[in-house]
């Protein structure tokens, strides 16, 4: 990508974008790009999730008894939950991703830097436009790294920017972000393979070692008996989790 | 006069849901969430009203809207956070299709910080112990509800945490604060 500006930069604005602060702009700005391409993709997927649970409620309010319908309902009400989990995630990426652009365009003017971000646009204008046929399909993909590829050269996934740690970014997200552009980790934010970058560094939601299992199992049952509790500060235990059922 | 009649439902269907067997007023908590409340966690970008929650018809606890996922609220049947005893703070990891008051809970650490304000000005500033999930078919109700020697705080999302697979999607994250200090209005 770097390569690609030099070609149409000038020659002080050249200099200035092949410093590894202005590489790592870039590298931001096209995280940022795939962040928000997935976000509206999980968003999508979410609006549908939604509509398709209004149709099944719909179809098993009309059959009550039609166990079938029943069945269809706790499906589409679960994929929603997934989708609306999916579409949270994306957010923090997103969200992520924007802090990180911030803090690397910061950086760079902090050091007195012109990256040529505008020159990106005037150098590419003579790269014949991706064919409109050629559209993304696959909805599962963060497919957004497409059109930087147009910059006058292959880009060498990952490979020019610097070498980013984990500590290096604000927030796990913003780690994510940077991982989500480049499956193949060249900066190694994600050991363990699992898809997670950094949680070791910053903890995850699902896997952050502070979030041991809670190992006190009194609870209540669900028939309708008294909690098991000391005292009377709290004049009313409620039973069991807090829920919220099928939020939608 | 929208608190009282807030409070008299919560009372209402505090008698209904019981069957009129507890007779016991509820907490402080009620009086002091009508009067106003906010919960402000710096570390987790948390910033919101609290509205009283009472029980479901099922004698589960009632949690706030999923309408509007960024509002958190105060169980009414308990402590006013601050006051000794173990004040409830409920939020939703998501709803209605956006992020949750307390998508990032579980993120919280230990030695972190959780105001509630008053209307007056007053804070009460609550230091994190300890953040566990508990699976929501084993609830730890007696950790969370029980008696306390000093003021604490739990805070609890709705909805599950993180994760890829959906088993722990059935997850509460449940965090547990200590009073640290109280600054007058």
């Amino acid at each position: 990508m770097v390569g690609g500006l030099l070609v149409g930069g000038g020659v002080a604005s050249a200099q200035d974008s092949s410093d590894p602060k202005c590489q790592a702009v870039a590298t931001a700005e096209k995280a940022k790009k795939t962040a928000d391409d997935a976000y509206a993709d999980a968003k999508t997927k979410l609006t549908n999730a939604s509509s398709a649970v209004t149709e099944a409620e719909a179809a098993a309010n009309a059959a009550p008894n039609d166990t079938a319908l029943q069945t269809a309902l706790a499906a589409a009400r679960a994929a929603h939950n997934k989708a609306m989990t999916a579409e949270a995630a994306a957010d923090s990426t997103r969200k992520g991703a924007a802090m990180n652009l911030a803090q690397a365009l910061d950086a760079a003017a902090k050091a007195g830097l012109t990256c040529t971000k505008k020159t990106t646009t005037t150098t590419t204008t003579t790269t014949p436009p991706k064919k409109p046929g050629n559209d993304q399909a696959d909805g599962g993909q963060t497919g957004g790294g497409s059109q930087t590829g147009g910059g006058g050269g292959p880009t060498k996934p990952g490979a020019p920017g610097p070498d980013l740690n984990c500590r290096d970014f604000v927030s796990r997200p913003a780690a994510q972000a940077v991982l989500d552009t480049d499956q193949s980790d060249p900066h190694h934010l994600d050991a363990d393979h699992d898809g997670y970058a950094c949680e070791d560094y910053f903890g995850d939601p699902s896997k952050d070692p502070q979030v041991s299992q809670d190992k006190t199992v009194n609870h209540t049952e669900d028939d309708g008996s008294e909690a098991d509790t000391s005292g009377n500060q709290v004049t009313v235990v409620p039973e069991g989790s807090a829920d919220t059922g099928s939020a939608l | 006069m929208r608190g009282r009649l807030l409070l008299l439902v919560g009372v209402l269907l505090l008698a209904l849901s019981a069957g009129c067997s507890q007779a016991d007023a509820p907490g402080t908590a009620a009086a002091a969430v009508d009067q106003g409340l906010s919960v402000s966690i710096p570390a987790i970008g948390v910033q919101s009203s609290l509205v009283p929650l009472g029980l479901n018809p099922d004698r589960t606890v009632a949690t706030p809207p999923v309408s509007t996922p960024m509002q958190a609220g105060l169980y009414i049947n308990g402590p006013a956070p601050g006051d000794p005893g173990p004040a409830v703070i409920l939020g939703h990891i998501n709803g209605g299709g956006q992020p949750g008051v307390f998508a990032r809970l579980a993120q919280l650490k230990p030695g972190e910080e959780v105001d509630v304000y008053r209307v007056d000005g007053s804070v009460a500033t609550f230091t994190v112990r300890e953040v566990t999930r508990a699976p929501k078919d084993a609830f730890p109700t007696a950790k969370v509800y029980s008696d306390t020697t000093n003021p604490q705080l739990r805070l609890i999302t709705c909805g599950g945490v993180l994760d890829r697979t959906a088993r722990s999607y059935l997850d509460n994250v449940i965090v547990y604060a200590d009073l640290s200090s109280v600054r007058a209005a």
